[in-house]
């Protein structure tokens, strides 16, 4: 219900008659008192006037594509006969920031226009606000509480800045600087070019022995160009890589961040570039290897679809212990799994996990030697995630794990408590990445202000 | 001149005559000074002169009001039809910009008066203290009845106007 006030005028018209009453009193004079109930009087006026008054407001919202840092202009028509206060700070939801910062207080009247410059902070579908203001009677004495929810959703992507880094970053010469050996995650095709004199170098497996034996010198088979092989990213996009941070941003908008760029580096590379979205229960797109500016951009436009943050109340750092573990099965669910598939892996059979069906999908394909780059906070399910590292192991791919590791992005928000708990938390993963090492995975630490190419680089100082 | 402002203008002159009128005092037209400085600003646009002028302009004329008497009605009409309606009106001229003026809450706004009038009239005859009411020895009960009497009726109204939106 909407709230209705005495303004500013209206409580000094409040005080007046009675002041004028004081004052008949004073002068022992009847007729002022009677001036005062007519003043008075006003004060109804006002009263009946603002149960009519109602403001009708049109939202325009400029452009389609929308992305995090980028400022888009919202208008707002005001249709109506009444004059309405509205404080534009207080219009935006978390996800957005006003850009200018002198547009705090807007008054409008009939048929004017306000319009004000937004920031969206995060990327995902978002509505950017209510505005609240003031609808003010004819005479100003009340006003009454207007609320009105800006009902078009806005989809925000990744920023631009990050696929500009990107190419920055993935220019070959860029990245074959710090990529020790960029075709080091090559396969050899099996398709036969031709044969060719042998030259010094040349593997002796591939001499031709027929032609020796006709032409009696060494002749050596000429295969179609080595590859590189392609590049998966299983993208973690569970509550906990969503819980919003002090900044507004989550895990999972870096983590797309880090996807794109390292895609686009890989891309530039030569490798096919594909990418699995999952969150804790199911995927959520699953995009295979491909080749080319499409295959890129496709991949840019799906990760738009991802779901936004979440408030962090909604999911505390405790409630990560009842992680998954597959060893912890029911009898039923036992039963379930053995018949089902080994890729079951939760103790309600209603959900699958998430990062196990993206293994299923390239198990499915019979997909095998390609680069899959795990990014998870392993927070939700990280018994799941070390399955999903052997059996991708097993079908002889190459893994590497990119982990946004909380407290570096937690420390400004959190309490100590909270804190020491998420850093036990990650203790208990020690063990689980011990294991993922030991498989011969490749760990990488994610924190906020790490780039796409310090993996790369990292990777190449590794191999060194 | 905008009709609006003409009205304003021919209500603010009736004012001062007003005041000069119910007054025994020459100092009374003092009250053009406020009134002229509503119109003033009004004229030159001054959005934020206009309130307060209005309030001094409504501080002031009352104090030139004498010769008030609740036992002649006919001399309160007088009043109510020269002062204290034209000034009421006057408010609602200077404070209503560009919006279309409605008779409807005038008619909520008079019944207010109307109703406190009534029951000041009504409830010490019903008490049965009237002469002692309305006697002009007894000026200060006289004025407490008659505040009391429309602080009493405020209350219904503002509920009946509450209810309704």
């Amino acid at each position: 219900m909407p709230e209705v006030q005495l303004s500013k005028r209206g409580r000094i018209l409040f005080v007046l008659p009675i002041f004028l009453v004081a004052i008949s009193i004073f002068y022992e004079e009847p007729y002022v008192a009677v001036t005062a109930a007519f003043l008075f009087s006003l004060l109804f006026y006002s009263r009946f006037e603002i149960s009519n008054c109602s403001v009708e407001i049109e939202d325009k919202i400029s452009g389609d594509n929308k992305t995090v840092d980028e400022s888009f202009k919202v208008k707002h028509r005001l249709k109506g006969k009444r004059e309405f206060d509205v404080v534009i700070s207080k219009v935006l939801k978390e996800e957005f920031k006003i850009a200018e910062e002198n547009e705090k207080k807007a008054k409008l009247s009939t048929g004017s226009n306000i319009s004000y410059t937004v920031k969206p902070q995060s990327r995902g579908y978002h509505r950017i606000g209510k505005l609240r203001g003031w609808v003010y009677d004819p005479l100003k004495l009340y006003k009454k509480s207007i609320e009105h929810e800006i009902e078009q959703e806005v989809i925000v992507q990744s920023s631009k800045k990050a696929i500009k880094k990107a190419k920055t970053y993935s220019k070959r010469s860029y990245a074959e600087e710090f990529a020790e050996n960029p075709f080091a995650f090559t396969v050899r095709s099996n398709e036969f070019e031709g044969i060719r004199e042998f030259q010094p170098g040349d593997s002796l497996r591939d001499i031709h022995w027929k032609s020796f034996s006709k032409l009696g010198k060494l002749m050596t088979r000429v295969y179609e160009r080595v590859s590189p092989i392609g590049t998966q990213i299983f993208l973690d996009c569970s509550p906990s890589m969503r819980r919003r941070l002090p900044d507004g941003t989550t895990k999972l908008d870096h983590s797309i961040y880090i996807s794109l760029q390292v895609l686009k580096n890989f891309d530039i590379l030569g490798h096919d570039i594909g990418m699995t979205a999952f969150d804790h229960k199911d995927i959520i797109f699953h995009q295979n290897p491909d080749s080319g500016k499409a295959a890129f951009r496709r991949l840019y436009e799906k990760v738009r679809d991802l779901p936004g943050a979440i408030d962090s109340k909604n999911i505390p750092i405790e409630r990560y212990q009842s992680s998954l573990n597959l060893d912890e099965l029911g009898e039923e669910e036992k039963h379930f799994a053995e018949r089902v598939g080994k890729f079951i892996s939760t103790s309600t059979r209603k959900h699958l996990s998430g990062v196990l069906s993206a293994v299923d999908q390239i198990r499915v394909r019979g997909e095998k030697k390609k680069l899959i780059i795990i990014i998870s906070d392993l927070e939700m399910q990280p018994q799941a995630a070390l399955k999903a590292v052997e059996y991708l192991k097993e079908m002889k791919n190459e893994v590497w794990l990119i982990a946004p590791f909380s407290p570096w992005y937690e420390a400004a928000e959190v309490d100590q408590e909270t804190l020491e708990n998420s850093y036990q938390e990650y203790e208990k993963l020690e063990k689980i990445l011990e294991k993922m090492k030991r498989l011969g995975c490749f760990i990488f630490e994610l924190y906020p202000d790490k780039e796409g190419i310090t993996i790369l680089e990292e990777w190449g100082e590794r191999k060194t | 001149m905008k009709k609006e402002k003409f009205i304003t203008h021919i209500l603010g002159s009736l004012l001062v005559l007003s005041t000069i009128y119910h007054s025994h005092s020459l100092y009374s037209v003092l009250v053009s000074v406020p009134v002229f400085l509503v119109s003033y600003s009004i004229h030159q646009k001054k959005e934020t002169l206009v309130f307060p002028s209005l309030v001094l302009a409504t501080i002031l004329s009352p104090f030139f009001i004498s010769s008030g008497d609740m036992n002649e009605i006919f001399s309160l009409l007088i009043f109510s039809a020269t002062f204290a309606l034209p000034l009421s009106l006057y408010w609602i001229a200077v404070l209503l910009k560009g919006t279309e003026f409605r008779w409807k809450p005038i008619g909520i706004a008079l019944s207010y008066v109307l109703f406190t009038a009534l029951l000041f009239y009504l409830l010490p005859d019903f008490l049965d203290i009237s002469e002692f009411i309305l006697s002009p020895e007894n000026r200060v009960p006289q004025i407490l009845m008659f505040f009391g009497s429309g602080m009493i009726i405020a209350v219904p109204y503002n509920v009946i106007l509450e209810i309704k939106s």
